[in-house]
């Protein structure tokens, strides 16, 4: 087959392709492979930026994994994870579940861009919000409930703000992306059930659930490796400059490095997260995979 | 009969109550949506002395104060970083989506060695986050100096594996027929992809840019890590660094809801307009197709 195309046609063929690659190919190269690379060995270096990097094998690895930060960061990262994950998922499902119901198909042009509306919000601009929305004396909470409670800066509260912004922020998202997966699932299906007496509760169990598993897994796939990227939210909301060590997310290991001139520490702390990231992707496609 | 109609008037009752209870939900979580950014936009048009005894009703009156007072911050800091958000995502989003969709075309419709090596090389490291070079990225920019420009703004990042897996997808399934007519016609391989793909394609590069601009729209930790120059930054991280005077931890609010009511509301606007298209953009890499 491939003689086929050795003639003088196919070897004009064989270029064209490749200058449409040139471009994305010269920027991919530069921009984010040899870098990776590059973060790779100097991850088994010291380095302070200037003068010569000094070789230590895995110990900027050990170090990371010896050291309570790491964990504490980590385990953090993990808090906002799960305590907006299950919110996000379970408000943004039932929702698209309600909105396609009859009662309130006639809405959806209503409904559906105003749950969408916080999503549209900058990041930090929301985070900036929720620092007014949770604040302490001119914080709008504290003010209709006539309280001061020290939700932004009593490390007992001090996470849960960060949750409640990345769920209001992700609603809309998932929203309309279950609404794209209930979409697709035909209305044959669904009226066949009906048919067969089902209630409208055994339909979302026994139908719309298992139906809709390509979808839920393909979002909390995202959502997970989504979770460990996290900065903005926690650093912006809970402080002027980096968020306190007990509430920081992961990439602060990574950051604090950097303006710490640790730069081979920091590259560990960058291929520990590939490797998390990694991790989460084998187990979740493991513990979905199942029949596809 | 009896028992039949009694049935159905129950299920009528419960239906009314599910009725309701869906209007229900539904109100409180267009309030719950709404409300941080009525909060946002009242707030906006108070002072600061008005915001600490009323940050939840209306404000005593609909003086531009604020708006006037972050013109005039720090002479003009405002619109010069907003510009640059304007100019650095403008700039992003087309270079980032031409080299995309130039690639995802090659890997759609032409046959070549190593094509499917490269493409799944390429899927590999779509898991490998931007995150992990920030550290070697900023070691490369300072040694070539090019830390403090628009440049390291605009490249950092720019090869978008997503869209150009996506424009794969999507130009894999424009028929051959249509390429193969032109080419009889003797179009060349550019002008065939600047004139039949690109308008067939429309719709992808339109939920594609939208995606790809408001990621950049978004970005704080990049340009925070790379730039110091104040002229340079985007508005993003001006925003958290607003200040009364020279005292860094003394938040003038009014000012800080001004400027988050800029940066929102515009956008705002726009995704009412364009609803459809945001909304398509979102499920474009979501839904199995």
């Amino acid at each position: 087959m491939k003689k086929v195309k050795s003639g003088k046609n196919g070897k004009k063929a064989q270029t064209a392709p490749w200058l449409f690659l040139l471009p994305f190919i010269l920027v991919y190269v530069g921009t984010f492979l040899y870098p990776a690379f590059f973060s790779l060995y100097l991850s088994f270096f010291k380095y302070k930026g200037y003068g010569e990097a000094k070789f230590v094998g895995i110990n900027n690895y050990k170090s990371l994994l010896t050291y309570r930060t790491m964990w504490v960061c980590l385990g953090n990262t993990l808090f906002y994870f799960i305590t907006s994950y299950i919110p996000t998922m379970l408000i943004s499902f039932l929702l698209a579940v309600m909105v396609r119901s009859k009662t309130l198909k006639r809405f959806q042009r209503i409904y559906k861009p105003v749950i969408f509306l916080p999503q549209i919000c900058a990041v930090v601009a929301a985070s900036l919000l929720f620092q007014i929305i949770f604040g302490g004396k001119v914080g709008v909470i504290n003010q209709v409930l006539g309280t001061e409670i020290p939700f932004l800066t009593d490390l007992r509260y001090m996470k849960w703000p960060v949750s409640a912004l990345i769920t209001w922020r992700g609603i809309g998202w998932y929203f309309v992306i279950f609404l794209a997966g209930l979409t697709s699932i035909s209305e044959e299906v669904e009226e066949a059930a009906m048919v067969d007496g089902a209630t409208p509760f055994q339909k979302l169990v026994k139908i719309i659930i298992p139906l809709m598993k390509p979808t839920f897994m393909l979002t909390s796939v995202t959502y997970a490796i989504g979770s460990l990227k996290l900065y903005t939210e926690p650093n912006v909301l809970l402080s002027r400059e980096e968020a306190p060590l007990q509430v920081a997310p992961y990439i602060n290991i990574v950051t604090t490095n950097v303006n710490g001139g640790n730069f081979g520490m920091a590259a560990a702390a960058g291929w520990l997260l590939v490797l998390l990231i990694l991790g989460c992707t084998l187990l979740q496609m493991k513990a979905f995979g199942g029949e596809d | 009969m009896k028992t039949k109609l009694s049935r159905s008037g129950y299920r009528n009752k419960t239906r009314l109550f599910y009725n309701i209870f869906c209007h229900g939900v539904m109100l409180l979580m267009a309030f719950i949506s709404l409300f941080p950014i009525y909060i946002m936009v009242m707030g906006s048009f108070k002072s600061s002395s008005e915001l600490l005894l009323n940050s939840v009703g209306l404000p005593e009156s609909f003086d531009p104060i604020n708006y006037v007072k972050l013109w005039n911050y720090n002479s003009g800091t405002i619109l010069r970083t907003y510009l640059n958000s304007l100019f650095v995502g403008g700039v992003y989003t087309v270079i980032a989506i031409v080299f995309a969709s130039m690639a995802g075309y090659a890997f759609a419709k032409y046959k070549f060695r190593g094509k499917e090596v490269l493409f799944v090389m390429f899927l590999l490291t779509m898991m490998v986050p931007q995150e992990l070079n920030l550290t070697p990225l900023y070691l490369i920019y300072s040694k070539l100096g090019l830390l403090n420009t628009y440049t390291v703004q605009i490249i950092t990042g720019i090869a978008n594996v997503f869209a150009m897996f996506m424009f794969r997808k999507n130009m894999e399934t424009i028929p051959d027929s249509l390429i193969e007519s032109a080419k009889i016609e003797g179009a060349g391989h550019f002008k065939i992809f600047t004139k039949i793909i690109v308008p067939v394609s429309k719709p992808v590069f339109g939920a594609l840019a939208i995606l790809v601009y408001l990621s950049k729209w978004n970005e704080f930790l990049l340009p925070k890590m790379f730039i110091s120059k104040t002229e340079l930054l985007p508005i993003m991280v001006i925003l958290p660094t607003l200040s009364v005077g020279d005292n860094l931890y003394a938040v003038p609010w009014e000012l800080v809801l001004t400027g988050c009511t800029l940066v929102i509301i515009p956008l705002v606007i726009i995704f009412l307009m364009f609803q459809d298209k945001f909304l398509a953009s979102v499920t474009i890499g979501a839904v199995k197709g």
